[in-house]
């Protein structure tokens, strides 16, 4: 063997030689959410590790997605591989698959929401389940493809409810191949919420509504904080079982925020847990993005589907707000009923903004986040709807 | 439910979709009732409690500046200025600070109490 063969063997060997033309395209998409995150600051604490995720899951021969043991992909088992064989990112995806990170997740933003707003006025809850209307929406539309089967049309629809971590969720458990693109639209239109909403809000109001001073919030007190949470978790999870996971975790977080008792555990919640989970969570769904799986029709009706969930969310809200103007004699600013879509805080700034080009003395930012968060628990309940009927 | 199936009827989204929809409406607005009703019972229960400490303050305060030992630290509510505020909320609120700060009232004195936002 002379030094030419050496060099020769080497590049054969490489990642370079063994480069597929999908792996090739993937790495230029993980390149352009680097560019949305980094320079455009698109939710970029998620689309970071979801993109380095999706950058390592596509490196050739680097085998982190590698699972020789067959604990999620039976047909991959190779004789003789223990648990320990597999890729790093596979056995941190465990977290994903089992629904341990969204779970944490949950409990972090439960740790992290004001409740206040809500409490103050109740009838928000109505604009929040209005706002869940593109789920069913974007359900419809792709049963009407005849592409995806009923666990996928659900994985998708759950876009419209714009929370992260019950996309990711819910998809883990029905259609876990989607995940990667599912999972890479929730949070880029999460981001675009300032460029979507706007337009569908303007176009379903008129001036004279968008103008509406709303009353001030009344206070809430510490009792009723403190009550909300364990009711809530009490009442739905009696309801709607399958939404225990998730509504549980969140309240059990609010808990720790609000019972005034447990601060280093609402704190660790809040900061480390969340931190260090969305960490492993954003890294492992971007490594889910395998050419293979994301090069595909489908990715782009996910894509297509979930601006459709997005926009029609946002209709929901906004024409219960119109509805809620009327019968309280317009007391109530429709804008704030596009805050209904999740997305805390974001679109409750939307809200605030738009108001406030309408009438420049107007402040909806408080009103906007009881219907906000109220979105938050929404569209957890339609997520477990939908896992009662498609989940096995 | 519909675990097994691969694929549903139009009628069969449909149906999935209103149910849905209506689920989600129906669980909200349940909710909306049930902190409604906790609200009211909330503030209820608390009210009790606010009036009657409301009627012991004037008490305490009266105590308070009887054994005063020294003229400069006795608290004379004529002393403190009121701005948009009653005398009970005023009470109330500096029995609040010598409880929370854990001084004795007639060791406290209030030059003024204002009433910032409505």
């Amino acid at each position: 063997m002379n030094f030419i063969e050496v060099l020769k063997e080497m590049a054969l060997s490489s990642g370079f030689a063994a480069m597929t033309l999908q792996q090739g395209i993937m790495l230029v998409v993980s390149f352009v959410l680097f560019y949305f995150a980094i320079v455009k600051k698109y939710e970029p604490l998620l689309l970071l590790p979801i993109a380095f995720g999706m950058m390592l899951a596509n490196l050739p021969l680097a085998g982190l997605m590698a699972d020789p043991a067959g604990l999620m992909d039976a047909t991959q088992k190779v004789a003789g591989a223990h648990w320990y064989d597999d890729g790093v990112l596979r056995l941190i995806y465990a977290g994903v698959k089992s629904s341990i990170f969204p779970c944490l997740i949950f409990m972090g933003v439960g740790a992290m929401t004001d409740f206040g707003p809500l409490l103050a006025n109740p009838s928000s809850l109505l604009l929040g389940a209005a706002a869940q209307l593109g789920i069913y929406c974007a359900f419809f539309v792709c049963m009407i493809t005849g592409v995806f089967t009923p666990q996928e049309a659900a994985s998708i629809a759950i876009i419209g409810g714009a929370d992260g971590p019950t996309a990711i969720f819910l998809t883990g458990r029905l259609a876990p191949d989607l995940l990667g693109p599912i999972a890479v639209a929730a949070y880029s239109y999460m981001a675009l919420i300032p460029l979507i909403q706007p337009p569908i809000m303007r176009a379903l109001t008129t001036k004279k509504e968008r103008e509406v001073r709303m009353d001030q919030l009344r206070k809430v007190s510490k009792a009723e904080k403190i009550i909300f949470p364990i009711a809530v978790t009490v009442m739905c999870v009696l309801l709607l079982p399958s939404v225990a996971p998730l509504l549980g975790m969140f309240m059990l977080g609010n808990l720790f925020r609000e019972s005034g008792v447990t601060e280093r555990l609402s704190d660790t919640a809040q900061n480390a847990l969340t931190n260090i989970v969305t960490i492993m969570l954003g890294v492992t769904v971007g490594a889910t993005a395998n050419g293979e799986v994301f090069l595909q029709l489908k990715t782009l009706l996910i894509v297509g589907i979930g601006l459709v969930a997005f926009a029609f969310s946002t209709v929901g809200g906004v024409l219960f707000g119109k509805l809620m103007y009327l019968v309280t004699g317009g007391r109530v600013n429709p804008l704030i009923g596009s805050a209904g879509v999740s997305a805390v805080p974001m679109a409750a700034r939307v809200s605030q903004v738009e108001g406030r080009k309408a009438n420049p003395t107007n402040f909806l930012l408080m009103h906007a986040m009881g219907p906000n968060v109220a979105g938050v628990i929404g569209s957890a309940v339609a997520a477990g709807f939908l896992l009662l009927m498609f989940g096995k | 439910m519909l675990a097994d199936r691969t694929d549903l009827s139009v009628i069969e989204t449909l149906t999935v979709c209103l149910a849905g929809i209506a689920v989600v409406l129906f669980e909200l607005a349940l909710l909306a009732v049930l902190v409604w009703l906790l609200s009211k019972a909330v503030r209820a229960f608390e009210k009790k409690p606010a009036k009657a400490a409301a009627a012991e303050i004037p008490v305490q305060l009266a105590e308070a500046a009887v054994s005063a030992p020294a003229p400069a630290a006795v608290f004379a509510p004529n002393e403190v200025s009121l701005v948009n505020t009653d005398e009970q909320t005023a009470a109330m609120i500096m029995a609040i600070v010598s409880n929370e700060s854990d001084i004795p009232l007639n060791h406290l004195a209030f030059k003024s109490i204002k009433l910032v936002e409505e």
